[in-house]
């Protein structure tokens, strides 16, 4: 026995050997498909940065590595991205490890603050800048490039943790040029003269009017809160914390109005949208059968990629009425692609090295070039994109948009998910109830939850 | 009258019997004739006539999907979890039960309940990962492997009884010809064991072949993806590709459909002994 | 043995038991964090200040998810392992062969297999609706919250159903054959020696089964977690405390996600699954013993 024990300990010593072999290889992780620049040299001033799969970024970032290797022949950086459902997860764990150096974020919003913190956890990012992991950038020289409002919106406790790249548009839809032009429609102003162009693409009845990713839920409900955008405006943020506190019930007219323009909305999806993918939409879309795609900006070089040939447009849904100054309806807009930098990162220099040439102007703006959905937080860019620059009339006075605003108390019912604003339970696309009875229970289950932390806190 | 165990067995019973066991043959090899079939078809023949059988042959569907996949890169990973773990799984629950079977250890019965407990209680999960967290082995093909190791109840009790048969005589007379015990686990015992390690190894080899849930939790980076992981990511990815990811999955499933083939016997032989027993 | 005993014990035994201690921790998967013991706030958290309907709804997934799998699944497979070891009938071997297979494909390609099955609007059973019944503008399945749940437990059922079989088989193997021969003799029918010989005689290997079946569907979240992710409300116990634990969608009660990696969380939701688990069982087991005894 005793024997047995010594040699397989030994065994298992020499597996273990052999494997972290392999394992020190690989340590510094780096991005699948591409093959790990050069191994010995690079290790000392690699910078891992980490992002989620979006092809047209990640591909811009790879290509960047070079270029930034030739102005900052010391570092090299190697790009990881994670699959969206994943991003986060992998994010925690890899900063758990201490092995990356720049993560990516959206937008910080919606943090723990006094009114909200009997009901609501804080945010992840919140929690990570809490726990001190990522670093100050407020006084880094690069920051001053940014536009004074995208460093506001990102602000926490008065310091900048992230460098917002860019923003989104994501309250509107992508219409095809050709079927607009040939049943005569024009973009609308109204809600009205959307619900009409609506029904004549239904009655000529050769195309779908309107398809979205709705098998994965979140490309539906974020409609939800882009109607909500349009309809309220920067009231957004009031009418989002009263619903939270309960001074503003779902039920209220008000609310009732949005739950019907939702109700709406969904009467004009293609049949089965429930089961339509979103990888799907952009081929669907440039096939030429649907006339409209209710999508985020972000999704117009999927679309080019498609059918390069496809001329389509990009609208903002309508509010209820035209606007009083005269300016076309607006797009609200979140903040996509904040870079942070990780507090334990082991090349801190490189990593910030990375941030500065990143925001140089001509990378800047060879970024939202290529990348083709993103548009500026730096002021003064011209861009050589026609699509982007299409979008310049709605983004004149743009809101923050209502995804940002609406909270959701801890242990909140299944009816108040999307802040009690989900598609999925409307009986137009299938679900169990009307639009006022979904008003009904989504405020249900906030009352219920409120109650809730009331009585855990009250203890 | 040979056969008289099976009673009368009329003819429409027969014929019910033929029945019923073929509408379930259909229900299980349907499905997998359509994936097979759709992993054959280009793109386009498949939008035309999804249900169809194919037209366009199109067989350049499993290249490709190899390639978007990125299969090159996990497949290796996957063979190496896969022999190293089956490998380390088997001596460690083989030198487990020896001694087991053999009652050269004390309380060799408690030890039964100690494996046994094992199939009831929580995963553990949780701690697991805090350990793996904190040894630094996250998202580490070592971390990845240690984990996968697995010495189960059901190996341990197979290996025990299957050894409990091997003739005793043998130990003994290795005493007297000076064998040392790890020679003499690897030279005789191995050998006379083969079939019993032919059955655990394959099960074994399929369950870290086909985890996904451990290579979900564990394994961030692509360099360490095993290829059922990379399975579900292309299918994340490319949602509405279905030639293409037809012809994924069979990828993934061609080397286990193969051991499947071969090992038929040993798995389910190893399946059965393990239900009977446990 | 002692490295296999080890590893044993630090990777499977002290886990598990570790699981109860976190569970009044509110230890997180983020790196470095603080943690503290925070009691039975885990548990209030789950009982207390989850939304009611939406925990018995989850729980009472879970349970339908546990039963139906058992029952279906086991009738199934006690019926095919009955005629498979039927000696007139030819390519028995075969035909076991082919039912196993889905547990050889593993759970990722069975996921993949289904959602291709179920896929709209080029799927089969999208068409076999549309164009053989005839139903207009047939749901998306797996993103519907009524059949999404019906369609996931089917793919367990159809995935493990030749396991069960197969473990039947071996029960039924280990009957002698004059104990048939004398039933037959007596001129019992196939019903009659069904319940009055076979049952009887694998009794012991239909409890195991039982007990396989309950333990395995009540933990089992792999199908749900590859199938739907744990939305449209399929969402049991099991795919929770992974959703909550290791991040993604399914982790509260009524399919949201929880941010952080909550382990501690997680591990009370855990504990509250161990319990259930250990309940049903011993419930099931004084079933199955009642069953005997009074069959006997």
């Amino acid at each position: 026995m005793r024997n047995a024990k010594k040699a397989l300990c030994g065994l298992l010593a020499l597996l273990i050997l052999a494997l972290a072999g392999c394992a020190c290889d690989q340590g510094g992780v780096t991005g699948g498909t591409k093959a790990p620049e050069g191994g010995g040299q690079a290790a000392e001033g690699s910078v891992q940065l980490l992002t989620w799969a979006n092809a047209p970024t990640v591909n811009f970032l790879r290509a960047l590595a070079e270029s930034f290797h030739q102005s900052y022949p010391s570092y090299t950086l190697q790009v990881t991205d994670a699959p969206q459902s994943e991003h986060d997860q992998v994010m925690q764990t890899r900063l758990s490890a201490g092995n990356v150096d720049i993560v990516s974020f959206q937008q910080f919003s919606k943090p723990q603050e006094d009114w909200n913190a009997a009901a609501m956890d804080k945010p992840l990012w919140q929690q990570y800048i809490d726990e001190g992991l990522l670093l100050d950038l407020s006084q880094e020289a690069f920051m001053a490039r940014f536009t004074q409002s995208a460093k506001q919106d990102n602000a926490y406790n008065g310091k900048n943790y992230s460098m917002p790249t860019s923003t989104v548009a994501y309250n509107g839809l992508f219409y095809n040029k050709a079927i607009f032009e040939e049943l005569n429609l024009s973009v609308p102003t109204t809600w009205d003269a959307f619900i009409e162009l609506c029904q004549a693409i239904r009655d000529d009845g050769r195309y779908a009017v309107i398809t979205c990713g709705a098998a994965d839920q979140w490309p539906l409900n974020m409609f939800a809160t882009g109607i909500m955008t349009s309809l309220y405006g920067q009231e957004s943020e009031t009418i989002g914390q009263g619903l939270f506190t309960g001074e503003i019930k779902h039920t209220d007219p008000q609310i009732l109005e949005l739950y019907a323009m939702m109700d709406q909305f969904a009467s004009f999806l293609e049949p089965g949208v429930t089961g339509v993918a979103y990888s799907d939409v952009p081929g669907r879309f440039a096939s030429g059968k649907v006339a409209m795609l209710a999508d985020g900006s972000w999704q117009a070089p999927t679309i080019d990629a498609a059918n390069p040939d496809f001329a389509y447009g990009y609208f903002p849904i309508p509010g209820k009425t035209a606007r009083e100054d005269g300016l076309p309806p607006q797009f609200g807009i979140k903040y996509d692609l904040a870079f942070a930098v990780a507090a334990n990162a082991k090349n801190k220099e490189g990593a910030l090295a990375f941030l500065d040439y990143f925001s140089t102007k001509e990378v800047y703006t060879d970024f939202l070039n290529a990348v083709g959905g993103f548009t500026p937080t730096q002021p003064d860019i011209t861009l050589d994109n026609a699509f982007l620059n299409s979008l310049a009339p709605g983004l004149q006075k743009p809101y923050v948009h209502a995804e940002h605003r609406l909270y959701s108390p801890k242990g909140v019912g299944e009816y108040g998910g999307n802040g009690g604003f989900s598609f999925f339970y409307l009986k137009t696309l299938g679900g169990p109830f009307t639009y006022e009875e979904l008003a009904q229970r989504a405020e249900e289950d906030f009352e219920t939850a409120r109650k809730a932390a009331a009585s855990l806190t009250g203890r | 009258m040979k056969d008289r165990s099976q009673g009368i067995a009329s003819a429409p019973f027969r014929a019910a019997c033929y029945l019923l066991v073929a509408v379930f043959l259909a229900v299980y090899l349907l499905p997998l004739f359509f994936a097979f079939n759709t992993s054959i078809k280009s793109a386009q023949d498949y939008l035309n006539n999804p249900a169809g059988l194919t037209k366009s042959w199109a067989f350049s569907n499993y290249l490709v999907a190899w390639r978007r996949a990125s299969f090159g890169n996990y497949i290796f990973n996957s063979i190496l979890y896969t022999s190293v773990c089956t490998v380390a799984s088997l001596l460690l629950s083989l030198f487990i039960a020896f001694p087991i079977a053999r009652r050269y250890v004390p309380f060799a019965g408690l030890w039964y309940y100690l494996f046994l407990c094992g199939l009831f209680l929580p995963s553990g999960a949780i701690p697991l990962f805090q350990i793996v967290l904190n040894l630094g082995l996250y998202d580490t093909k070592l971390g990845y492997m240690l984990i996968m190791t697995g010495v189960n109840a059901t190996s341990v009790f197979f290996f025990t009884g299957y050894l409990k048969s091997l003739p005793r005589d043998m130990d003994e007379a290795a005493v007297i010809d000076g064998c040392g015990y790890l020679r003499y686990m690897l030279r005789c015992v191995v050998p006379l064991a083969k079939p019993a390690i032919a059955s655990m190894g394959l099960l074994t080899m399929i369950g870290v072949w086909n985890d996904i849930v451990s290579s979900t939790i564990y394994l961030t980076s692509e360099t360490n993806y095993n290829i059922t992981r990379g399975l579900f990511v292309f299918s994340g990815q490319y949602q509405n590709d279905w030639t293409l990811m037809a012809a994924a999955l069979f990828i993934v499933a061609a080397p286990l459909i193969v051991l499947y083939l071969f090992g038929q016997r040993y798995i389910v032989d190893g399946i059965m002994a393990g239900g009977v027993k446990g | 043995m002692l490295p296999g005993v080890l590893h044993y014990l630090i990777f499977r035994l002290l886990p598990s038991i570790t699981t109860a201690v976190l569970s009044f921790t509110d230890i997180s998967g983020i790196p470095g964090a603080a943690w503290s013991w925070i009691g039975w706030d885990n548990y209030r958290e789950f009982f207390v200040l989850q939304n009611a309907r939406d925990l018995r709804n989850a729980l009472g997934r879970t349970a339908i998810y546990a039963l139906t799998v058992t029952l279906v699944q086991n009738a199934i497979a006690l019926v095919m392992a009955v005629l498979l070891n039927k000696r007139f009938l030819r390519g028995r071997n075969l035909y076991r062969a082919v039912y196993f297979m889905p547990e050889i494909l593993g759970v990722t390609v069975v996921a993949t297999i289904w959602k291709l099955l179920f896929s709209t609007p080029t799927g089969p059973v999208f068409l076999f609706m549309r164009d053989v019944l005839g139903i207009q503008n047939p749901p998306a399945i797996l993103s519907s919250f009524e059949y999404a749940f019906p369609a996931v437990i089917a793919a367990q059922i159809w995935m493990h159903m030749g396991y069960s079989l197969v473990i039947f088989l071996a029960g039924l193997q280990n009957i002698p054959g004059e104990i048939y021969e004398a039933a037959y003799i007596d001129g019992a029918g196939e019903w009659q020696v069904f319940w009055c010989v076979t049952l009887p005689m694998i009794w012991s290997t239909v409890t195991v089964n039982t007990l396989l079946a309950i333990i395995g569907s009540l933990q089992s979240f792999e199908l749900i977690m590859t199938i739907t992710g744990g939305q449209f409300n399929t969402s049991t116990l099991g795919m929770m405390v992974f959703a909550t634990a290791f991040g993604g969608r399914g982790a509260t009660a009524g399919g949201g996600s929880i941010s952080g990696l909550r382990q501690g969380y997680a591990a009370a939701q855990s504990m509250v699954l161990f319990a259930a688990v250990l309940v049903v069982t011993a419930i099931s087991q004084i079933i199955m013993t009642r069953l005997e005894r009074d069959s006997a």
